[in-house]
């Protein structure tokens, strides 16, 4: 890292600056790095292992705004996102999953450019390769935990065990609060110091306000220190973008382009919690151990979720009294997640107080959702629930019988019924040939913002393997 | 005294909470503020006090109230000083 403590002014100049240390920006520095190139890494937040802490330490340090950002809207959303070295791998489920081809297949039938841009079998190596580099593995037998041998059962078998990127882990459960025994393999950990060895560089604790763009090409960036001196890096090749989807694209607002942040989608979220008549976090699990894709045609993903204390509190219902008496059995409480496919698009704005997200699900989706919920109530009740809360406005606050689980099915879909929050973000940045961003040279967006949909999938796997072709483009150009 | 605690132990029994100001990005902290004018407004309006002079009984009432309004924008209100006491409690 360089050695600066940010109160002073600083210039710097590399091959490729990259915003942003997170998935992308790591894959960047590590492959460009490799082929010899300079590199500068610069990142808002600070190094990520100091604060491994619990909840509070770790949703104040590790993440963007506290965790407490919200799209508006009358669905408000609730947006997850790291800040800090690593980004948000360092508090990722650690799930590896890659864009299904018929994912793909939609984009290349949008816009047959992406078969060039990103040729399937050049994917899929890249894929490959980011696996081997992250030690990738399914989760092992003895962390699927209650909560993942128990999708598995309530969905009478059709579940799998995850891919994940975490070949120490113990089944402590605390990914989103970044790992405490380095069990996993997020970029901090891995690509970012396998970088440095090569001689790339990572600067901490700056904010790149804006990039400076002379006669349609990008030259520099600015940024502020935390402690209050400047940066001007400049980029003798290009500047690349990873600062995650909507950050790439809240940075080029401030760089005065226009007409980004359409595009913007979500993979949305909701949680579903119910009390169980076994302790539902005795033994070891992992995070995220199980998952279904059984209802992909709908859109939907299922999984398994081992959660700390006060996440998993979080989706108890209640406020008060109420709630104090449901956490006393707070060992006994397991939850699950419904993630959708969404098809609405959303716009990241730039507003006085920064950029914001308007976002409000399409009537289908909202349908979608409570299907999904609908079936992990369901699941539940099949795995011996003593009550499900499934968190829909309008529905019971607490469900026994698995009719009442499908009434919410054939609820009728309302603005702002379900809480639903996201990790995984897009934005559909046009790009060019060489994924440069809205017809500026040597400005490379490699992040999520630039993809045009919605994966339906956990999005860090496919995130790496685009990054990791783009740096090879423009390692060897 | 942390602006917060009076919604934050109605929400959380017990919450003894931390030093949140210093934590928290100024955006979050302007718009608790904001939130709290509304949540001082409801209180107005059922029990003619603020929130701060009400019964620990009635504080739960009014936020149990609340979170099950049927508008989605004071819901989620709830939903996000929850999260937020929740977060800082442990
Ligand atoms: C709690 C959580 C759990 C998740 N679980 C999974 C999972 O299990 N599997 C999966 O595939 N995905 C998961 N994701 C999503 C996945 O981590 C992200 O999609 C992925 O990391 C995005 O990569 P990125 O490089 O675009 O952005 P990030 O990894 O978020 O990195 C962006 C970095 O850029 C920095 N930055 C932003 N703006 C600036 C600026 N102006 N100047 C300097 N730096 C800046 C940020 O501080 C951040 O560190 C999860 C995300 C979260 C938050
Ligand atoms: S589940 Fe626990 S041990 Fe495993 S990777 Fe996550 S934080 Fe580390």
């Amino acid at each position: 890292m360089l050695a600066t403590d940010g109160s002073k002014d600083v210039h710097e100049s590399a091959d490729f600056v990259i915003v942003g240390s997170g998935a992308a920006g790591a894959t960047c520095a590590r492959w460009l790095s490799a082929a010899g190139r300079s590199v500068l890494v610069i990142e808002e937040g600070g190094p990520a292992r100091a604060a491994r802490g619990e909840g509070y330490e770790a949703s104040t340090r590790l993440y963007r705004n506290g965790t407490s950002a919200m799209t508006w809207g009358r669905d408000a959303m609730h947006i997850l996102q790291g800040r800090c070295v690593g980004g948000s791998t360092v508090v990722a489920g650690a799930v590896m999953e890659m864009m299904p081809h018929d994912v793909w297949q939609e984009w290349v039938q949008t816009d047959p450019r992406w078969e060039q841009r990103l040729p399937w079998d050049d994917l899929m190596r890249a894929h490959e390769r980011m696996d081997a580099e992250l030690a990738v593995e399914k989760t092992p037998r003895e962390l699927w935990g209650e909560g993942g041998a128990g999708l598995l059962r309530g969905l009478m078998g059709q579940a799998t065990p995850t891919w994940r990127a975490a070949p120490g882990c113990q089944g402590s459960g605390r990914c989103f609060q970044g790992c405490p025994h380095g069990g996993k393999s997020s970029v901090d950990v891995t690509l970012l110091p396998r970088a440095e060895k090569e001689g790339a560089r990572v600067i901490p604790w700056c904010r790149v306000e804006r990039v400076e763009i002379a006669d349609g090409v990008a030259v520099a960036v600015h940024g502020r220190f935390s402690a209050g001196g400047k940066l001007v890096a400049r980029a003798k090749v290009a500047i690349i973008l990873a600062a995650s989807a909507p950050g790439t694209v809240a940075l080029l607002h401030r760089s005065g382009v226009k007409n980004v942040g359409q595009g913007f989608q979500v993979h949305p979220a909701v949680a579903v919690a119910g009390l169980f008549p076994r302790p539902m976090s005795a033994g070891p699990e992992a995070t995220h151990a199980m998952e279904s894709f059984a209802f992909r045609d709908q859109g939907l993903k299922l999984e398994s979720v081992r959660l700390p204390t006060s996440s998993l509190a979080q989706r108890v219902p209640g406020v008060g009294r109420q709630l104090d008496q449901r956490m006393q059995q707070l060992p006994f409480i397991g939850s699950w997640n419904v993630l959708l496919r969404a098809e609405a698009r959303g716009r990241v704005r730039r507003g006085l107080l920064g950029s914001w997200i308007q976002y409000a699900p399409t009537d289908e989706d909202r349908r979608k959702l409570l299907k999904g919920i609908a079936i992990l109530s369901e699941a539940m009740l099949l795995d011996e629930a003593l009550e499900v809360w499934p968190g829909v406005h309008g529905a019971p606050e607490t469900i026994t019988r698995p009719k009442q689980a499908q009434d919410i099915a054939a609820m009728a879909p309302q603005a702002g019924a379900v809480p639903l929050w996201s990790a995984h973000l897009f934005c559909g940045v046009p790009v060019d040939d060489q994924f440069q961003a809205c017809g500026i040279g040597k400005l490379v967006v490699a992040d999520s913002s630039l993809f045009p949909s919605n994966l339906g999938v956990a999005p860090a796997a496919t995130i790496m393997a685009v990054a990791t072709l783009i740096s090879d483009r423009w390692g060897a150009a | 005294m942390e602006p917060m605690k009076p919604v934050f132990t109605a929400i959380v029994l017990g919450w003894k909470g931390r030093d949140l100001a210093k934590a928290w990005p100024w955006r979050v902290r302007f718009y608790l503020f904001l939130s709290r004018m509304v949540l001082n407004a409801y209180a107005l309006k059922r029990h003619a006090r603020p929130f701060s002079l009400l019964s620990p009984v009635a504080r739960e009432g009014l936020l149990v109230y609340l979170s099950r309004h049927p508008s989605p924008y004071v819901r989620r209100l709830v939903r996000w000083w929850k999260q937020l006491a929740l977060v800082s409690a442990c």
